[in-house]
């Protein structure tokens, strides 16, 4: 039950995120591809240093 | 006899549940656009619509344009069976299964970007390109997350990994897993499911030409992989999960 609440719940921040979104006009989509891969560097250094266990 | 009841269980969860995720997508922003938006069945409407139509195919197409979406629609779904789901365990999970679930995501991407080039337009071969040039930064923060995880758990089992753990990492992961969603599944900001504007269009105009069945598996495998990549983030890092036992194999 807690991970269909969980999907639902990402299903509908996916809705909101994308009604948002949808009013902003985005030149460099790609940079957030970039600044998605950095947070995941920085969660990678996080659990490294044991931060995150 | 249970083992295979319960397999088919789960086989039946990813293919039946999987189209609702877009619908329901699409009733939240209608209800945020104060619309009253298409039904959230919407797309298994259009599933069971396209699946009794015909197929048209061009005569440039090789063979590759109707392999294409049956290789992606297999691949998505072998590694939807690789997944957990909550305390159940995976239907084809083995230690290292996440490194086969990198590559089955690459393969069903390789596979849709081929029957795209397959087509003979250069419209396709455009959107083919853009595709895998969001691909390359779309996997790096993928892999990285995968990365975290394994340090995390010391394991590359995907139902060892797959353990929430609370703290400022797992803050950063799920805001870059879910752009990682955004951007995979060819949501807004990175594409728009619902444009028909060249500029705008990346998976759309892959699979412009596709038509009938071959539609109905780009579309149904697209739902697939929604669902794969949000009980992936709810799983990683939400605190929603099981608490399965978490084994450290490394030093």
């Amino acid at each position: 039950m807690a991970l269909i609440a969980g999907v639902l719940l990402v299903t509908a921040a996916v809705g909101l995120v994308e009604s948002w979104l949808a009013r902003c006009a985005f030149r460099r989509v790609p940079l957030l591809l970039t600044t998605a891969f950095l947070l995941c560097v920085f969660a990678l250094l996080t659990a490294w240093n044991g931060g995150a266990t | 006899m249970t083992t295979v009841l319960e397999g088919l269980l789960r086989l039946g969860v990813w293919l039946l549940a999987a189209p609702l995720l877009p619908g329901l997508i699409n009733k939240v922003k209608a209800w945020m656009a104060g619309r009253r938006g298409p039904p959230v069945l919407q797309l298994y409407y259009d599933l069971a619509k396209l699946w009794r139509k015909g197929v048209v195919v061009s005569t440039l197409a090789s063979p590759g344009f109707v392999a294409g979406p049956a290789v992606a629609w297999v691949a998505v779904l072998g590694a939807a069976l690789l997944l957990p789901l909550g305390p159940l365990d995976a239907l084809l999970g083995f230690p290292g299964d996440v490194l086969l679930l990198i590559y089955l995501l690459a393969l069903a991407r390789f596979a849709t970007a081929w029957a795209a080039l397959e087509t003979g337009s250069a419209f396709e071969g455009m959107g083919a390109a853009r595709e895998v040039s969001f691909a390359v930064l779309a996997e790096a923060a993928v892999i990285t997350a995968i990365l975290t995880l394994s340090w995390q758990s010391r394991s590359l089992s995907l139902q060892e990994m797959l353990a929430p753990s609370a703290g400022p990492g797992m803050v950063l992961l799920a805001v870059g897993l879910f752009t990682v969603l955004l951007a995979e599944n060819c949501r807004v900001p990175f594409d728009d499911p619902n444009t028909h504007l060249e500029l705008t269009m990346i998976h759309e105009v892959m699979v412009l030409d596709h038509s009938g069945p071959l539609l109905a598996a780009v579309l149904h495998g697209a739902a697939m992989k929604l669902l794969l990549f949000a009980a992936l983030l709810v799983q990683a890092v939400l605190p929603l999960g099981d608490s399965r036992p978490r084994r450290r194999r490394w030093p």
